[in-house]
């Protein structure tokens, strides 16, 4: 329950929070580190990589819960007969895991990687919002470039024009994912 | 079984007797009074469909389909940043979430786990 709280708490908020908590001055988590070293903490959003860091630490921290309940969810699936099958087998742990249980969810795990591509190479809030494109322009993602192009250059083409540049990485992406889930019909 | 289909399939060609290849075409297999209907029930969704997909998709390519504005991005260093960025935070950020995710998974896996067959 308190795991899937990050996944269930509006977003923009909690970007919001995050983007002030990494605050380098007077931000929650270099207070912490000041507290408990007496040092100085890194200045999380004026450094690129550790702005880009922040980042994907928070797109993690954001969607962790949803990828896991989904791989829950396919590995509940697995009848327990196999894994029973597996055990009077011999195999335990690690090897029930590698040989048994990851063939079985391999497919989710490959398609969950997919749609978790597609879902964030469109994402714009956890980079918008919590680094702002960072320290002169240097952490944008396509999203929030194209934005930047649009609105704040005035030039909504090139904005257009920045994001059409996903695209010959998203349609064989969406191919893959649709012969897949044709694909995944029946594992057992 | 190979009835069952046989009359099936005569049904409306008894109905559509008269009707040229034209409009068996254009109304398939509908009866006459069910012609308007179908019209009907079919053309908020194609409206829809037109306004808020083809239409939106049309004019986003038609704003980018200048190529001097992909000269324009390849010289500017800040979309070769952003690619850079797109390309870490979807190669780095993703797998490592869903690793974490698959190991939090068997975690939280119910003892026993799996489902019962029966």
């Amino acid at each position: 329950m308190i795991f899937v709280l990050p996944w269930a708490v509006p977003q923009l908020p909690t970007y919001i929070s995050i983007h002030w908590m990494l605050n380098g001055e007077w931000g929650m988590l270099n207070n912490i580190i000041w507290h408990l070293t007496g040092e100085n903490g890194p200045n999380w959003l004026t450094d690129r990589w550790l702005a880009l860091g922040s980042v994907m630490v928070t797109h993690i921290w954001k969607w962790l819960p949803f990828w896991t309940i989904i791989l829950l969810a396919g590995r509940m699936a697995i009848p327990s007969d196999i894994q029973e099958a597996a055990r009077v087998d011999g195999a335990t742990g690690f090897k029930l895991f590698y040989h048994v249980n990851f063939p079985l969810i391999a497919n989710l795990y490959l398609i969950c990687t997919l749609l978790s591509t597609i879902f964030s190479l469109g994402d714009f809030n956890a980079v918008f919002f919590v680094s702002g494109g960072g320290p002169a322009n240097s952490t944008h993602v396509l999203a929030t470039l194209g934005i930047r192009y649009a609105f704040d250059m005035a030039d909504p083409r090139l904005g257009v024009a920045s994001v059409m540049t996903a695209l010959p990485l998203l349609i064989p992406l969406v191919i893959i994912l649709m012969r897949k889930f044709r694909t995944s019909q029946v594992q057992l | 079984m190979a009835d069952v289909i046989h009359t099936q399939q005569v049904l409306p060609a008894q109905a559509f007797a008269g009707a040229t290849a034209r409009q068996r075409f254009w109304r398939g297999h509908l009866q006459p009074g069910e012609y308007f209907w179908a019209l009907a029930f079919i053309i908020p969704y194609v409206v829809v469909f037109f306004a808020f997909v083809v239409y939106p998709i049309a004019f986003g390519v038609w704003l980018g389909s200048k190529p001097e504005l992909y000269s324009t991005l390849l010289d500017d260093p800040v979309y070769w940043m952003t690619v850079v960025n797109t390309a870490l935070y979807l190669g780095v950020a993703i797998n490592v979430k869903l690793f974490l995710a698959l190991l939090l998974s068997g975690f939280f896996m119910p003892r026993g786990g799996g489902s019962r067959r029966c």
